[in-house]
């Protein structure tokens, strides 16, 4: 059993190479996942996202129980169409998934979260949600494109209607508003400008084409990984997981430990901090040839590491990652590749701003 | 992680060709900790495969092989190969002078997504290698059957018989149509 989106077909008439990512056949590439990942830096390309889990939440205690179900603070949400990215914590503070909410009225938000944890999520905000009154609502029937790049926006702006168009040009970055049945968020996962656009299904395949005949390419999830890692995002299920917390996989910024607000898994959070994190984050760089790839083994004076995210990036022409290692180890970290152990180059991400390396990448 | 396993587990059944696996080596393998997996395209809009040249041979693991007028062996990946890995970044090749072994690894081609052996058709001693490739990998993409090949190799004197025992075009070409299906 395979689930496809309402694009389904566009992709294949677009001669996409399909694969099965965690159950629903999804675009890898359209013949070149470097030249869409180019396409999306210098000028706009587009994404089918509509595996991803839109889950609405109503009730008149919906913001009393996101400052208890996620780590960061919807406090922050001083203004309706405001989004905040957080994590998901189980009580141990491993991290359950990451996701963005939307703050639309006092009664109502809106969540955004992984296609790989969408039944554990559900399963999880579903019962926390009972002692809230808040009604948990998964809208399985919407569509989501992504549209991303240094001219995504005016692209987009070509092709709405002119309330939406004129909402949309005034929108800050990780605001959203909704118009004529569109869900429009300046929000995105490859460090460009750009915005998220949630529909109806049976809208989608007419907003692709008018896309597509604004000159918005499309681009396929593997130009959206390098992408995303070029920006130092983390990716669930590979830069951190439940058997993580987001102390050590460089998401602190992430945890607002503010006064009297008891999110689920901030006690675990708290010891792991008083009594020092053992791991961290840290963004590489292999400036020899090569590639890193996930769990790879990475030598550090301090003990071993590994490799989580590890790509070639095509705005650099070399391969970087994101690793794991000792919350002792220093900057004199290694690679061991088949049977070579190759230096890496300890950097902060993000490796690629403004679709240009960043200073010292 | 559980899913990892079972993914490997599957690809192994599904692409045993592009991935070699020494311990704790991981193969081709997809960008999100998920499956990377041909799937069949029901309509008709798929680009041509590109034609087999009729003078090669194949290993069921995608390489093919092709004998020069002077006696030696000139292997690269096969299109297929190419088109499944997507664009291609690095390789690894061998050392003119190395021995190799028919069936086993001895280069690495790496694309944006994965990382694949490449395994020897026959035994012999390398003797040339393609370094092109170190700054323009992407010519295997382009052009697989030709300036994408990665070596050739000298074959042994016993080797006769290693290279009878590889695929036949049209046999390769059913291997991954069945592949695809």
């Amino acid at each position: 059993m395979i689930n496809c989106t309402p694009l389904n077909a566009e992709h294949r008439a677009l001669g996409a190479r399909m694969v099965d990512f965690g159950g629903w056949d999804m675009p890898i590439n359209y013949g070149s996942q470097v030249e869409e990942h180019h396409q999306v830096r210098r000028d706009a390309g587009m994404f089918d996202v509509s595996h991803m889990t839109v889950i609405d939440l109503r009730g008149a205690r919906v913001r009393e129980f996101l400052r208890r179900l996620v780590a960061n603070s919807v406090d922050k949400l001083a203004k309706p169409g405001k989004a905040l990215y957080t994590c998901m914590l189980d009580e141990q503070g491993g991290v359950i998934d990451d996701l963005i909410v939307y703050y639309l009225d006092d009664g109502f938000f809106r969540l955004v979260v992984n296609a790989s944890t969408r039944d554990k999520d559900v399963d999880w905000i579903t019962r926390h949600a009972a002692g809230f009154d808040v009604e948990v609502d998964v809208r399985d029937e919407l569509a989501m494109i992504a549209v991303q790049g240094p001219t995504a926006r005016e692209r987009v702006h070509g092709v709405l209607p002119a309330e939406a168009r004129d909402g949309a040009t005034r929108l800050v970055r990780f605001g959203a508003l909704s118009s004529g049945g569109l869900f429009i968020a300046r929000t995105g996962y490859t460090g460009e400008e750009g915005y998220e656009i949630v529909m109806p299904a049976d809208r989608a395949v007419g907003f692709w084409r008018d896309l597509l005949a604004a000159g918005v390419k499309p681009a396929g999830l593997g130009a959206r990984d390098t992408l995303r890692l070029e920006a130092g995002m983390n990716l669930y299920g590979q830069d951190m997981d439940q058997s993580t917390t987001p102390l050590e996989s460089g998401l602190a910024w992430t945890v607002a430990f503010d006064a009297d607000r008891d999110f689920i898994g901030r006690g675990a959070l708290e010891a792991q901090r008083d009594a020092g994190v053992p791991r961290k984050l840290v963004g590489v760089v292999l400036d020899d040839k090569g590639v890193l790839r996930h769990d790879q083994i990475v030598a550090s004076g301090a003990g071993e590491g590994r490799i989580l995210s590890g790509s070639f990036a095509p705005t650099l022409g070399k391969s970087i990652g994101l690793a794991r290692v000792p919350a002792a180890a220093g900057d004199d970290l290694h690679v061991a590749i088949r049977d070579r152990s190759l230096p890496l180059r300890v950097v902060t991400p993000p490796f690629v701003r403004g679709g240009q390396p960043a200073a010292g990448i | 992680m559980g899913g990892e396993q079972r993914c490997a587990a599957r690809l192994g059944a599904k692409l045993k060709s592009v991935g070699g696996c020494g311990p704790g080596r991981r193969d081709l393998k997809e960008l999100f900790g998920l499956e990377l997996q041909a799937r069949p395209k029901p309509c008709s809009l798929e680009t041509p495969m590109q034609e087999i040249p009729g003078d090669l041979k194949f290993l069921k693991s995608h390489e093919w092989a092709r004998i020069e007028d002077d006696g030696t062996i000139r292997v690269g990946i096969s299109d297929h190969a190419q088109s499944l890995l997507g664009d291609l970044v690095y390789v690894e090749l061998p050392h003119v002078g190395d021995d190799v072994e028919s069936g086993k690894a001895c280069a690495v081609v790496e694309s944006v997504k994965a990382a694949s052996d490449v395994y020897a058709p026959v035994s012999g001693t390398i003797v040339e290698v393609n370094s092109d490739l170190a700054d323009t990998p992407e010519v295997i993409n382009n052009d697989a059957y030709g300036d994408g090949w990665l070596f050739t190799i000298q074959p042994a004197a016993a080797s006769d018989s290693e290279f009878a025992d590889l695929l036949e075009p049209n046999d390769y070409a059913d291997l991954i149509e069945n592949e695809d299906h």
